[in-house]
């Protein structure tokens, strides 16, 4: 049942030939790091790629390099555990070391890398499941079939972005650059992402994840809070990135992104733009929580009912806000919820 | 290796029997042989053996919960590389397995229940075993197993077991969907009611849960070369090789069953799981065959716990004085009986809880349905009934203002107490004091840690019946013998399923035999080889085979001794066993090899088999409440503090003090294991667990949905050995496997009330369920 079948390996030495086997074999082809979303994935028949071609050995795309003063530069096949430890990324970017060390286990952490929670596929109860167990109750049209199971009046698929970091780097302003085997773009990582649980990602199955750039981080600070069941393992299926920006207790910047509520991670400008200009007090956070909430629209797809989750985001965005504020005052680390 | 006993000895259970005090190895906290071989990795487990031209099975199953089979067509698998064999059910010298469900006492009557080793025309649940493959490779087994055209079609199915016993509903069986039906009625409960100051109602649900072994169902068969079929298998029965004798019909003594150290057990592993399909495989092919089921299979389709629905109406004076319980319970069986009717006894004896009451009703049905079938889990039917008497124990208590311990103390049962089906309490209920201590151990509140959390706390008692029905006059046997340099064997055919089973025995027999531990040799659950001892169920294979292995070692330490006497020319009574030699009272010593070669001049055997047959008794009619149902019972309360997050509804368990008496610790380490254990899992039933069926399909297929509690999820859990002297087994001892289970959901849920003022009702105790209880949304 739960086999991975076999496939040619490659280990290409630089991103350049990377992006060009991918070309070369075609729709056969996927590229991989840590393997921790994409092996299960293949073991489910998920994806079926004949040929996987690994970003291990590429030396350009390990380590996290630069100042926070002018901004980091991450490489991919970083580990989650390595970013998640790294002291100028836990001192200037805090939600991103909380969200990287709150990626499922010590183990995947070690092998995961924060490329792969980029790329991370989109997930749903119909989906993750056994091939066998996909074709009793019949394919969906995210792999094998051609309906939702979710939604079965939908033409579109509603699988949920799971990753943990994803939210956050929009959050911080993070730039990604792809390379692929005709040339090269940066751009901000948010237009990385597309509102299609299949389609998840607006980028060529070539283009290689070459480099997380994230801005200089004067003035900001961050939060990152997870929805899970339990205290370890599990997916997010809420997760709370907000970074401020504030001078003098008054907001000046503000920045609001929700994970696991839709195909991709949602910002909440609204809510944000709100705190413009205020100053984090009880009644502001409440009326920006409440804005903040609007945006999640989630379906019964993953674990918890949807409006648990949905409530949840406005208990999440206000203790995030009053973490920043300084309000909580209970210092409970990163997570609220186990 | 060996550090002093620090378990709290129970010197305040008041009229306990005396402890025998002056043991050397029983009671200390001996390091099992067993676990060191675990954490180096030395265990050879069912799945870790391999043999040469050994074949890979798999099982191809039914992807739907209800269809008939119109055709299965093989024709192309069976020429798939690789592949030896393929079985469907034509195939099976006897694919038809009947049990008798036991003595009904209403409507259904006696009832045989039929199980298909392969389906034949139908499938009645996702997952239900339909053919065979064995191939050279495991891969090329499962291709092969896919490539098998089976067609179905569609046939309606029935998926609640309340709307199974509605006429007209499909029918899973043909003999109806009403598996089975047990009733007590003892006392007049009407009048008692209407005596009653205060009458709590209260509707309880608990779900499906797996369970989720280290270890899944795995083994390898092969025909040994005297032509026995052999089945190296990890399972809690090796008695099952007469299951695979008569599945392929051949005589009983030509199929040996080897049991391994398991990885986990919790009951998943006392029906046959991969046996039978293994010895068809190695009798069709000639050759060694090895199955392991994948957790996928294992979570889809093996046994769960049932679900059940657990109606209450207690009625009580305003002393707190319980005087009537009226209680009605509804179990899903899923598609096959296996043990459904045994587990349903089970919840209706104990549906009243470790509680006097003198006036009873219980109603208890379980029915077939198309879900994932059930059967044994831990804890076995007394455990779910626990939810529902101790939420109504807690509510009573807030009704009256009392205190959780009060309202034990008030109403527990007590030595000489008739249970509603009319057994009599003969052993020392120690419930007032293991109350007692389980709620004092939680010492200081803990203090809030922000404005919106709330603190609670929750008691909940079991009692949990150990060793078999009385009627199935159960026994064990054991053999214990001396090699001629004076190191012991014990062989009895005990499964291991991680309990210590194997090394406490051990204990046992160097205890009498005055020898130390590392002198012993332990063989186990060898079909072939070792003494019979039964099956690793039923919390009692330390109160049988212990039993077994404490006559065996007393009947040769006699014999022994009679001899030694004889060689020393001393009286019997001036003779002892000690330190490896025989001691006598004016102080000279021979060493116990000189006294074993002197036993083979002298033609003394050096070895004896010891039988235990448990007190039996005749079969009970529940509902005249005619008398003895089980040996005994452990008795037990947990008592657990909760943090509650009031704007989400998460429970966090801070504390979860659990003590049990039981009777005697053999070891204590493995006592507190079992108590550790059995909590975390009852906490996980609480909190998380949850098979999630919805029309049939299992929507929980691995451990990213089916959520068992990590490491971070419970506390530490604070084991209490409470010591009566009190239990049926060797030195007094009690079961002790399964009752440490069932009181965390009821703790959990009655201190959730604590701290909120929610009353949860249904498991697990999430926090959606939580949050909507408290108006969250
Ligand atoms: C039990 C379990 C729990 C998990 N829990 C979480 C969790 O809590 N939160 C979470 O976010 N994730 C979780 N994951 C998913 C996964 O472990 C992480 O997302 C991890 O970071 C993925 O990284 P990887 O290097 O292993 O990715 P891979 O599996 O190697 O790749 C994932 C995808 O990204 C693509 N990819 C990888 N690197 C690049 C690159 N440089 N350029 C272009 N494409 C690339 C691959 O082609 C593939 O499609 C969990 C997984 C498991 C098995
Ligand atoms: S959202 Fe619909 S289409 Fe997408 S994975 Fe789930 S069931 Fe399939």
């Amino acid at each position: 049942m739960m086999r991975l079948p076999a496939f040619t390996y490659l280990a290409p030495p630089t991103v350049a030939e990377a992006a060009r086997a991918v070309v070369e074999h075609g729709g056969e082809a996927m590229l991989v790091a840590g393997g921790t979303d994409l092996y299960p994935n293949m073991k489910r028949r998920q994806f079926e790629p004949k040929v996987l071609i690994g970003l291990g050995a590429i030396r350009e795309l390990r380590g996290v390099s630069g100042r926070a003063r002018e901004g980091l530069r991450i490489g991919p096949t970083t580990t989650l555990t390595a970013v998640a430890r790294h002291p100028e990324i836990a001192r200037h970017y805090g939600a991103l070391a909380t969200a990287a060390g709150l990626v499922s286990s010590p183990q995947l952490r070690n092998m995961g890398t924060i490329g792969g929670n980029v790329c991370v596929d989109t997930r749903c109860n119909y989906y993750n499941q056994a091939y066998e167990w996909r074709k009793a109750i019949g394919f969906c049209m995210k792999k094998d079939g051609d309906i939702c199971l979710v939604a079965p009046s939908s033409s579109r698929c509603w699988a949920v972005s799971s990753s943990d970091t994803a939210p956050v780097l929009w959050s911080l302003g993070a730039r990604v650059r792809l390379v692929g085997a005709t040339g090269e773009r940066t751009m901000p990582v948010e237009a990385l992402y597309r509102d299609d649980g299949i389609e998840y990602l607006a980028k060529r199955p070539d283009e290689v994840l070459a480099d997380i750039l994230l801005p200089p981080a004067d003035g900001w600070t961050s939060a990152y809070l997870k929805l899970r069941r339990r205290g370890s393992f599990d997916f997010p299926v809420l997760g709370v990135a907000v970074a401020l920006r504030i001078e003098g207790a008054v907001v000046r910047d503000a920045k609001i992104v929700l994970g696991a509520v839709a195909s991709l991670p949602r910002s909440a400008p609204a809510a944000a733009s709100a705190l413009v200009g205020e100053r984090l007090t009880p009644e502001v956070i409440t009326r920006v929580a409440d804005l903040a909430a609007g945006p999640a629209k989630p379906l019964d797809n993953t674990d918890y009912a949807h409006f648990y989750r949905k409530k949840m985001t406005r208990v999440f965005v206000a203790r995030a806000l009053r973490r920043l504020g300084g309000l909580d005052g209970e210092g409970r680390a990163e997570e609220e919820v186990a | 290796m060996r550090s002093k006993p620090t378990r709290a000895s129970s010197t305040d259970v008041a009229d306990a029997v005396g402890l025998e005090r002056d043991l050397r190895l029983v009671g200390q906290r001996v390091i099992r042989h067993d676990a060191r071989d675990k954490v180096t990795a030395a265990t050879a487990f069912a799945a870790d053996w391999a043999m040469p031209g050994m074949l890979h099975g798999v099982v191809l199953r039914s992807l739907y919960p209800s269809a008939r089979i119109k055709n299965i067509d093989a024709t192309r698998a069976a020429s798939m590389p690789g592949v030896a064999a393929i079985m469907t059910a034509k195939d099976v010298p006897r694919n038809t397995l009947w049990t008798d469900v036991p003595g009904q006492t209403t409507a259904v009557g006696s009832l045989r229940a039929k199980l298909h080793v392969l389906a034949e025309d139908r499938v009645r649940h996702q997952g239900e075993p339909v053919a065979l493959v064995a191939a050279e490779t495991e891969e090329q087994a499962r291709e092969a197993a896919e490539a098998i055209a089976v067609e179905y079609e569609l046939l309606p199915g029935v998926f609640d077991p309340a709307q199974a016993l509605e006429p007209g509903a499909p029918r899973v069986h043909e003999e109806g969907n009403l598996l089975a039906h047990w009733r007590v009625c003892h006392g007049d409960v009407a009048a008692a009611f209407a005596r009653a100051a205060v009458v709590i109602e209260g509707d309880y649900r608990t779900q499906f849960v797996d369970a989720a072994y280290l270890e899944p169902e795995s083994g390898v068969a092969w025909i040994d070369s005297d032509g026995v079929i052999t089945i190296r298998v990890s399972t809690q029965v090796i008695e099952h090789f007469r299951d695979v004798a008569e599945v392929l019909n051949v005589p009983q003594n030509r199929v040996r069953i080897i049991g391994t150290y398991l990885g986990g057990g919790f009951g998943g592993k006392e029906d046959v799981t991969v046996e039978v399909y293994l010895g068809l495989l190695a009798w069709k092919t000639g050759r060694p065959v090895k199955m392991v089921w994948s957790r996928q299979e294992s979570l889809l389709a093996r046994a769960k716990r049932h679900p059940f629905r657990l109606r209450y109406r207690t009625g009580a004076l305003r002393t707190g004085q319980i005087v009537a319980q009226e209680i009605e319970l509804l179990a899903d069986a899923g598609g096959y009986a296996y043990l459904s009717a045994l587990v349903l006894l089970y919840a209706t004896v104990t549906a009243a809880g470790p509680y006097r009451v003198p006036a009873v009703s219980v109603d208890a049905r379980v029915a077939y349905t198309n879900n994932v079938p059930t059967s044994a889990m831990r804890g076995f039917g007394a455990m779910q009934v626990v939810f529902g008497y101790e939420s109504q124990m807690e509510r009573v208590a807030r009704a009256l203002g009392l205190s959780p311990v009060e309202m034990r103390k008030i109403n527990a049962l007590s030595r000489g107490d008739t249970l509603p089906v009319g057994q009599v309490v003969d052993t020392h209920v120690a419930l007032p004091e293991l109350a007692e201590r389980a709620w004092a151990a939680l010492g200081e509140l803990t203090p809030p840690r922000a404005p919106h959390v709330k603190i609670g706390r929750g008691l909940a008692c079991n009692f949990q019946p150990y060793g078999r029905i009385v009627w199935l006059h159960d026994w064990s046997s054991a053999w214990v013998g001396f090699e001629m340099d004076g190191s012991l064997v014990v062989r009895s055919g005990v499964p291991d399923v991680g309990g210590g089973q194997a090394s406490s025995l051990c204990q046992i027999a160097a205890e009498v035999l005055g020898v130390p531990l590392e002198q012993v040799s332990v063989y186990i659950a060898d079909s072939a080889l070792t003494p019979l001892a039964g099956t690793t169920t039923a919390s009692r294979q330390l109160y049988m085979s212990g039993n077994a292995v404490l006559k065996a070692s007393r009947e040769l330490c006699e014999q022994l001794l009679k001899a030694a006497a004889a060689v020393l020319g001393v009286d019997r009574d001036a003779v002892g066993l000690a330190d490896s030699a025989v001691r006598t009272a004016d102080g000279r010593s021979l060493p116990l090899p000189e006294l074993l070669h002197a036993c083979s001049r002298m033609g003394v055997p050096r070895s004896h088999l010891g039988v235990y047959h448990a007190p039996a008794g005749e079969p009970v009619d529940l509902e005249k409440g005619a008398g003895k149902v089980f040996p005994d019972y452990t008795y037990g309360a947990h008592a657990a503090e909760v943090e509650v997050d009031t704007e989400t509804g998460v429970v966090k368990v801070l504390k979860l003090v659990a003590v049990h008496d039981v009777g005697r610790a053999i070891n204590p380490l493995s006592v507190e294991g079992q108590i550790q254990g059995g909590a975390v899992q009852g906490l996980g039933y609480a909190l998380m667990e949850d098979v999630v069926v919805e029309k049939g399909i299992n929507m929980t297929t691995s451990f990213a949905s089916y959520l068992i509690p990590s490491a971070v999820d419970v506390p530490d859990v604070r084991a209490i050995v409470v010591e009566s002297g009190e239990g049926l087994g060797p030195f007094g001892a009690r079961g002790i496997g399964e009752p440490p289970i069932g009181p965390p959901a009821a703790a959990v849920a009655n201190a959730i009330e604590d701290a909120t003022g929610a009353r949860l009702s249904v498991l697990p105790l999430t926090s959606e369920r939580l949050a909507r209880a408290l108006g969250l949304m």
